[in-house]
């Protein structure tokens, strides 16, 4: 059986394509996205290709010893050491990304001291590190996406799971969730996250997991709602008389309309843990020393006031990317909103 | 007597829905004649209510629109008036009442107050005065202790007594037509007949044109003066009522004169093997409606009380009683989808105790079909999903015997096999119906609880259902237990029936004797209020 849309999807997607905005902040941020997923290909210290003595080499893709090109070392080339590009040019050439620094490139022959001002090497300048920031953006750019992306999709999961039992079974079972999931939300998450930060050391998945713990409870009151209204629907009455299992009819027969709010919010959860983890990084709490992040590059903005490159580029992006997304979720949640269609 | 009140001219009604527009009643015309009654009777959809409401101007403009006509008041093209002189016009010349008399009650406010607002309005007197004025207007709609009721919220009254209030509201201001929209259609019978008798009465005391909307005939019958029939946005035939009843000429007409519920329950020869399928003894539902604060029940409230009975295989039980008589939450009990106490004995087997695996293997013998067609079918699954839900749980066929019985079902309920793939929503209610009957005929169960199925449908829907409900009793043996608010509708199909009241049965016996020599005086009103109307 094929899986066609049915006519209310569809509706809902015409919905969705009619309102400009949207679909261009949706087309912007893929066209952002996809660029950011490929950032090795895009901002690397290592060249694209390397054609030497006839043989052609990929050091993005591998890591090939110096001694590949006639160097002395048996240590994987560095190619922004000039030696190395003087012995490949010898006998080649080297293709370079179009930003040929990675966000961890500490560039030495600055003309001026870091953090310097945008030049045409380093488009938006370079932190009080020496760094590119565009190289960092792009970086930080794919972590804040992905970072965001995993979390609400882990904790809708969570959350809709959890708010689907509450709801369909009511009772005591609402009762004792209802009340777990109050004590939850009245813990501090902020100081949980201090302190963790002085017993561990942290990571990307070790901070996926913490803030999960605490954002799965952000669904849970719109999808037990959905279900205790739903449970009392005739056709799930019927389904119950036809002897249909709890899970089937839950899955089957309410989901669908619990899906509704969870798709209309899910856009909001995402710009949600951004800006979490953005601040997270900005206290220093969040992703370890070193990795890009826009937080971090906020932080330094504060810290080199004499620099404004800095806090604009951290301000703009940010900016930019939240703007699109919550364009994004507007135009989701007003397809889903029935009234706005009929108009 | 007979000058014309209000003159309807070839009005056409149409929505526009973003780019497309919907033409709902094309080119309709028709007169209120001063202190008569016209009724313009149709089933749901043939766009008496838009007309209706487009004569308050109550339509969703500019979504809705007008391509031609008028609507003559005094003079006056009621459809070029602006909002600001179309006020005073609502209220003070055309009052209106509405079907649903909760919703169309604020809750949060004391009726008197919502009477004395419309005065005040309307008349500019001081609340002081209105408030004798509101007693005299209660005293006049038959409201007993007017100065008790004037404090009362919506929600202390009775449904009947609500619709009293909202024709109390809509003559205030004494206008000298009022429209009511379906103003017995919520109530319950034998409530509806003493509202009609009200509005009668009224009718005559204050020489009132009553433009009455309703798809009773029987309503019709008892009030109208003349009739206008509506079918799909057109008025069909038009004329005194006496006539209209006499000699309808319109085909359709005919059907709706005709199309009341006939026949009887299948006979004796027919029947199943007259064993008890179906016993059920001291059967009790309540809900706690307080607890404390350790959460022990306070105060209960019994839906269902001590309730006894038995079903025989290829028989029909008829279970007759009002709205809130608890005769739904019997089936639901009997279903085992709410809890309660008693015990239920199917066939030979006690299902009261059974735990719920043990009971989910057998539901595909007892089968339900509800009252509300649009809510029973699930709107996101193709009708082929939904009838084969039952079967891939029930049954391991494979894909082509399943296939296979559904054609055979959907075929033996009347419907196409092309209908398979699409989504309910695409279907008529009666359509619907068939679906859901289906859905719970391909388990072949041994007993189909009927809750109210067919009281969402038009009357020449509910006769073909019932056919269909019929034939399926005489070729698979069926039992059933039919619950429903309408007497005629029982009659066509039960062999006994229980009737009941305030969640207890009063009544109970062959279906001829309950209907012919009734015992409780409940059931005389019953009966009296569904035949006589």
């Amino acid at each position: 059986m094929g899986r066609e849309l049915s006519p209310i999807n569809q509706r809902r997607l015409e919905g969705f394509r009619r309102n400009r905005r949207a679909i261009w902040s949706l087309r912007i941020f893929m066209v952002l996205f996809i660029t950011s997923l490929g950032a090795e290909f895009v901002a690397n210290d290592k060249p694209l290709i390397v054609y030497y003595d006839q043989g052609i080499y990929l050091p993005v893709l591998k890591a090939y010893p110096e001694t590949t090109f006639g160097g002395d070392f048996e240590t994987e080339a560095d190619y922004r050491d000039d030696f190395v590009v003087e012995l490949i040019e010898a006998k080649g050439w080297i293709q370079w990304p179009p930003i040929p620094y990675r966000f961890d490139t500490h560039i030495h022959n600055l003309e001026q001291p870091a953090p310097s001002s945008p030049s045409a090497q380093n488009w938006l300048g370079t932190d009080d590190q020496a760094r590119d920031v565009v190289a960092r953006v792009i970086y930080g750019f794919r972590i804040s996406i992905l970072f965001a992306l995993t979390l609400t999709i882990s904790s809708c999961f969570i959350g809709v799971c959890v708010g689907a039992i509450q709801g369909y079974f009511g009772g005591k079972v609402d009762l004792v969730g209802q009340r777990i999931i109050e004590v939850w939300g009245g813990l501090p998450v902020l100081f949980l996250l201090i302190i963790r930060a002085n017993i561990i050391k942290p990571n990307f998945w070790w901070l996926l997991g913490i803030m999960l713990l605490f954002s799965w409870t952000a669904l849970v009151d719109v999808v037990r709602a959905e279900f205790l209204r739903g449970r009392n629907l005739e056709y799930v009455r019927a389904a119950r008389a036809l002897g249909v299992s709890d899970i089937q009819i839950m899955r089957r027969h309410i989901l669908p309309n619990a899906m509704v709010a969870t798709i209309t919010m899910a856009p909001f959860i995402i710009t949600g843990a951004i800006t979490t983890l953005t601040s997270l990084d900005f206290l220093g709490f969040g992703m370890p020393v070193g990795s890009p992040s826009l937080g971090e590059l906020v932080a330094q903005g504060k810290a080199n006031l004499h620099a404004p490159w800095l806090a604009i580029t951290a301000f703009s992006v940010l900016a930019t990317m939240l703007a699109l997304l919550v364009f994004i979720g507007e135009g989701v949640r007003d397809a889903f909103d029935p009234r706005l269609i009929e108009n | 007597m007979s000058e014309v009140a209000l003159d309807v001219v070839d009005l056409s009604t149409g929505f526009k829905q973003g780019t497309t527009a919907t033409e709902v009643v094309s080119k309709v015309s028709f007169s209120l004649k001063g202190g008569r009654t016209l009724a313009l009777v149709g089933e749901s959809g043939s766009g008496k209510s838009v007309t209706a409401h487009a004569i308050m101007k109550l339509l969703p403009y500019p979504m809705a629109y007008h391509s031609s006509g008028q609507i003559i008041l005094n003079g006056r093209d009621l459809l070029k008036l602006s909002e600001s002189k179309m006020r005073p016009i609502r209220g003070n010349t055309i009052g209106m009442i509405f079907q649903e008399p909760m919703t169309a009650l604020n809750p949060l406010h004391r009726i008197g107050k919502q009477i004395s607002e419309v005065v005040c309005q309307h008349q500019g007197i001081s609340k002081r005065q209105a408030h004798s004025k509101v007693l005299e207007l209660l005293g006049q709609v038959k409201i007993q202790n007017p100065e008790q009721r004037i404090s009362s919220y919506p929600h202390e009254l009775s449904g009947g007594q609500r619709q009293r209030v909202m024709i109390a509201i809509a003559l205030a201001n004494e206008p000298k037509i009022l429209i009511a929209d379906e103003p017995t259609t919520a109530l319950d019978v034998t409530v509806q007949r003493e509202v009609l008798e009200l509005l009668k009465d009224l009718q005559q005391q204050r020489n009132l044109s009553l433009l009455l909307i309703t798809h009773d005939l029987g309503v019709v019958k008892y009030m109208a003066h003349d009739v206008a029939v509506m079918q799909q946005g057109k008025i069909v035939e038009a004329g005194p009522a006496a006539e209209i009843f006499d000699s309808p000429k319109h085909p359709y007409t005919r059907q709706l004169i005709e199309s009341t519920p006939k026949g009887d329950a299948v006979n004796g020869a027919e029947r199943g093997d007259g064993k008890p399928l179906l016993q059920v003894d001291n059967l009790s539902v309540s809900f706690t409606t307080k607890t404390s604060v350790f959460g022990r029940s306070l105060a209960e409230f019994h839906a269902l009380k001590n309730s006894s009975f038995s079903l025989r295989g290829g028989e029909t039980l008829g279970i007759v009683g009002e709205s809130g008589s608890g005769k739904s939450t019997l089936a639901l009990a009997v279903l085992r989808l709410i809890k309660s106490s008693g015990k239920i004995v199917f066939d030979g087997i006690d299902i009261s105790t059974l735990p719920e695996r043990q009971l989910r293997a057998m539901r595909d013998k007892i089968q339900v079909v509800f009252q509300d067609p649009f809510a029973s079918l699930s709107p996101r699954m193709t009708v082929r999903e939904i009838i084969k839900e039952g079967l891939t749980i029930h049954t391991n066929l494979g894909l082509s015997e399943q296939e296979r019985l559904l054609l055979k079902t959907i075929d033996e309920v009347g419907l196409d096999a092309s209908s398979l793939d699409r989504y309910p929503h695409e279907f008529s209610g009666g359509q619907r119906q068939r679906i859901a009957i289906a859905r719970a005929l391909i388990l072949e169960p041994k007993l189909i609880i009927l809750d109210e199925p067919t009281s969402a449908l038009d009357r020449a829907v509910q006769v073909q259902v019932i056919d269909l409900l019929r034939d399926l009793q005489k070729k698979r043996r069926l039992s059933y237990l039919f619950i429903s608010h309408d007497l005629k509708v029982i009659k066509a199909l039960s062999h006994n029936v229980i009737v009941m009241k305030d969640g207890e049965i009063v009544e109970e016996g062959s279906a001829r004797s309950v209907m012919e020599t009734p015992r409780e005086s409940y059931t005389k009103a019953l009966i009296a209020a569904s035949f006589e109307t």
